[in-house]
């Protein structure tokens, strides 16, 4: 974790969190462009996302003080429940919108 | 002066089973929401949560006198016969207790010893050497005192400080006796000029040491804080009476540097007695300069950062300390409880948690440590990592309430153990530590 002896492993770790960002402001452009996903859905989404990735600053900071403890605790009161929102928000936006009947025997 | 011997186990286990850590969890977060609703969260003039007084934070008596140097624990402990530190007696089996560990301790003392007669760190060997004025220029003077501040604020840490603040000389916080063995001293003798200002200086104190105590590694780092008190408020003195003013370090001694470092903005009372500063926690050493120069104004104000709100649900330190020495009152009072016990060391009429100075140095005298386990188990007690900056900024604009849930997490994250057997391996493993200079 020592970046080649350049960096600090909390530097390398926050280097790290810029591209899982990066990665999640783009995964929520491309559901909203090719999957049509709702705001709600995307908001719930990166809130879940969002969780994840301050639990992953967490609990690698908590490896680095050599705290592994506060690591697996953080994984559980944090990472867990952004995983649950991040799934709910998933299968919002990944739903498929329903046409309703009226509509769909006009077509 | 300072030691321990640790017997017990560890008292900050809590056997929670994983549904009630995520009804926890689960509580928290609907707590922390809704503390961003109430009133107390809002902002205020200086800062979320931290409030800026031109007054002594800590309401006193009106009958509040000075106190005597001579009715401290440790002179009452020398008078008694009780030594309170010991030969050591290292165990090679027993983590903390090694050879190893009691020389890193005693190495450690070796200049706060060496300086003792000219800025004694510890209190009741030595009086200081006062520096009377020697001016490089004589007609130097500070341009204004925002200048004084800044140039006597930089030197400090240019010699070695973590933490400076200055504050006006309050002879409330003087003794009015200080001591030289079994000798009193007046004040105003020992001093030999009247001091207009009190710089007081912090050393942080390293926190892998720290996780081990109670033990002599745990104190280690505690007693090289003296070496540091000792050798910058030599260094200071000695900058001051180059710039024409008389000067004299000390560390424990003349004056109590808990509320004169809450007078200099360095920090907030709290349970245990000791002062929390908000980058280091209780982990700090505390050293003053008592100098003549005087100052149209004083920059440094006391500071409130909800300290005493989170101290009073918390009891970490209380739970934790071995000799039960500290309080579990959930409100400060005026003066010690009347509970029987001799209370001639120590002085009422502040508001604050009074500890048995007694009980404690004696649990020092029958461990042969300086214990400590009072700054190991408090939540604030945390190294420089920004999580804890962030959780302690939330702590100071969450309502108190929530701060026993905060303390719980802390203990359930694993932080705040005392006893703790694995913490030595911690400090002195060699992984992952570079000497050379090369990586980080």
């Amino acid at each position: 974790m020592s970046g080649l002896g350049i960096f600090s492993g909390i530097e390398v770790l926050f280097f790290w969190l810029g591209v899982l960002c990066l990665a999640t402001v783009q995964g929520l452009i491309w559901l909203r462009i090719k999957h049509n996903a709702s705001w709600l859905s995307l908001a719930v989404l990166a809130m879940g996302c969002g969780t994840m990735i301050f639990d992953i600053a967490w609990a690698v900071s908590s490896v680095l003080e050599k705290e592994p403890q506060s690591a697996s605790m953080s994984v559980l009161v944090i990472f867990l429940p952004g995983l649950l929102i991040a799934i709910w928000g998933a299968r919002l936006a990944m739903r498929k919108p329903t046409i309703a009947p009226s509509i769909a025997t006009e077509s | 002066m300072s030691e321990i011997l640790a017997e017990e186990e560890c008292l900050s286990q809590s056997g929670q089973s994983r549904r009630n850590l995520l009804k926890l969890g689960a509580v928290g977060g609907a707590a922390m929401i809704a503390a961003g609703v109430t009133p107390a969260a809002k902002a205020r003039e200086d800062g979320i949560g931290l409030v800026k007084h031109d007054a002594f934070p800590l309401k006193i008596s009106p009958n509040y006198q000075r106190f005597s140097e001579m009715d401290t624990s440790f002179h009452r402990f020398n008078k008694a016969g009780i030594a309170f530190y010991k030969r050591p007696k290292p165990d090679e089996n027993k983590p903390g207790f090694t050879s190893i560990d009691y020389a890193l301790k005693m190495g450690g003392r070796s200049v706060a010893n060496a300086l003792s007669p000219y800025a004694p760190a510890y209190e009741g060997y030595h009086l200081p050497k006062i520096f009377k004025p020697n001016a490089l220029n004589s007609e130097f003077r500070f341009k204004d005192s925002a200048t004084a501040h800044a140039v006597i604020k930089r030197a400090a840490r240019h010699y070695g400080a973590d933490l400076v603040g200055i504050t006006r000389r309050d002879p409330r916080w003087d003794y009015t006796h200080v001591r030289e063995g079994n000798t009193a001293h007046k004040f105003e003798d020992a001093l030999q000029f009247e001091p207009k200002t009190v710089i007081m200086l912090g050393f942080e104190v390293g926190y892998e040491g720290m996780r081990a105590a109670p033990s002599p590694l745990g104190d280690a780092g505690q007693v090289d804080g003296y070496s540091k008190m000792s050798k910058t408020s030599l260094q200071l003195a000695s900058f001051l009476q180059l710039l024409g003013f008389h000067a004299a370090g000390v560390g424990n001694s003349f004056g109590l540097s808990v509320p004169y470092g809450i007078a200099a903005g360095l920090g907030e009372n709290t349970r245990m007695g000791l002062l929390l500063n908000h980058k280091y926690g209780p982990r700090i050493r505390l050293g003053k300069v008592y100098t003549d120069l005087d100052l149209d104004e004083y920059f440094d104000k006391p500071v409130t950062f909800g300290v005493e709100s989170f101290c009073k649900k918390c009891m970490h330190c209380a739970d934790n300390c071995p000799s039960k020495a500290i309080p579990k009152d959930e409100e400060p009072s005026m003066g010690p409880p009347d509970d029987g016990t001799d209370w001639g060391f120590s002085n009422p009429g502040v508001r604050k948690w009074y500890v048995n100075c007694d009980k404690c140095l004696q649990y020092w005298a029958d461990s042969n440590t300086s214990c400590s386990s009072c700054i190991t188990s408090c939540p604030y007690n945390k190294p420089n990592f920004w999580h804890h900056r962030l959780i302690d900024k939330a702590n100071m604009f969450l309502p108190g309430p929530l701060h026993k849930l905060m303390a719980d997490m802390d203990l359930l994250h694993g932080y705040g153990k005392t006893f703790n057997e694995t913490a030595p391996a911690v400090f002195w493993d060699d992984k992952g530590r570079s000497y050379d200079g090369f990586g980080d």
